[in-house]
C-alpha cells in the first residue's frame, strides 16, 4: 500500500511525501540468496541469528533497498528519474514477514539542474531499521522550486 | 560578501563534496583540474551552494561558468543584489 502517492505528471517540489508499506516473505529471502550468492549465516541460519542476539535471522539490506527502488522508480521522482546516488544506514534487524513502512521526504529540489534531494527512513512499528538519502535527475520542466529562495 | 569570504566557503564545500581533490582551491580551478568534478559533480556542487549559501542559479547562469573565479564572481553579483 501507498500513501501520498503522485499522478506522473505532478511537478515535485519540496515537502512531497509518500509512504509505501512493505513486507518481506520467506520467498523473497530465497530468491535473493539464489540471485546473490549470499551465504551470510545472519540471513540464512536461525540458530546463528540467536547466537548473535537476534531473534531469528534477519532480512538481506539490499531487500529493503529493492523497496527503496520501488518508492524512487514509481513515486518520488517516478517513472522520469534516474537515480544518482543513494545512502542507507541501517539501525535495527528487520525480520522476515514483519510488516515495515518505508516514508521518502523531498527535502530539496533545483529547478537550475533538475537534481531531486529525499530523505528516507524505513520503520517497522516503532522501531527505526534503517535511513539514508537519494538523489535523482529528472527533467527540469518537472520541478515546482516556487517554495525556493528568492 | 566579499570574493575572499566566498572562496572560503566554496573551498568548505568544494573539498566536502570532491573529498579526493588535494590540491589548492583557486580561482583558476577548472573542472579539468579535479577528477571527481565531472558534469554530475558540477551539478551537486550548484545544488550545495544553492541550498547553504540560500541562493537560486538559473540553467543558462551554472551552463556559463568556465571556471571556479567565475563561479566566486556570480555568488557575488547575486549575494549583492539579494537575488
Amino acid at each position: 500500500m501507498t500513501e501520498g502517492a503522485r499522478p506522473s505528471e505532478q511537478r515535485i517540489k519540496a515537502g512531497d511525501s509518500v509512504a509505501h508499506e512493505f513486507v518481506i516473505t520467506p520467498e523473497d529471502m530465497v530468491l535473493f540468496r539464489r540471485l546473490s550468492a549470499d551465504e551470510s549465516l545472519i540471513h540464512i541460519d536461525a540458530d546463528y541469528a540467536r547466537q548473535r542476539g537476534y531473534r531469528d535471522v534477519i532480512v538481506y539490506g539490499a531487500l529493503m533497498l529493492a523497496q527503496l527502488s520501488h518508492v524512487v522508480g514509481q513515486h518520488i521522482p517516478g517513472v522520469l528519474g534516474v537515480s544518482v546516488k543513494w545512502s542507507i544506514t541501517y539501525r535495527s534487524a528487520l525480520y522476515v514477514n514483519e510488516p515495515a513502512r518505508i516514508v521518502l521526504d523531498v527535502m530539496a529540489v533545483s529547478a537550475a539542474t533538475g537534481l531531486v534531494e529525499g530523505r528516507y527512513r524505513i520503520i517497522s512499528g516503532e522501531r527505526l531499521i534503517a535511513e539514508g538519502r537519494t538523489q535523482s535527475m529528472i527533467p527540469v520542466e518537472m520541478i515546482d522550486d516556487s517554495s525556493a529562495p528568492d | 560578501m566579499n570574493s575572499e569570504i566566498i572562496i572560503q566557503k566554496l573551498e568548505e564545500l568544494f573539498r566536502d563534496l570532491f573529498d579526493d581533490y588535494t590540491g589548492p582551491v583557486t580561482r583558476e580551478l577548472t573542472a579539468d583540474d579535479v577528477e571527481e568534478w565531472d558534469s554530475l559533480g558540477h551539478i551537486q556542487l550548484m545544488v550545495l551552494i544553492e541550498k547553504t549559501m540560500g541562493l537560486r542559479f538559473s540553467t543558462e547562469e551554472i551552463r556559463q561558468l568556465k571556471n571556479l573565479g567565475e563561479l566566486v564572481d556570480l555568488i557575488q553579483a547575486k549575494t549583492a543584489t539579494g537575488e
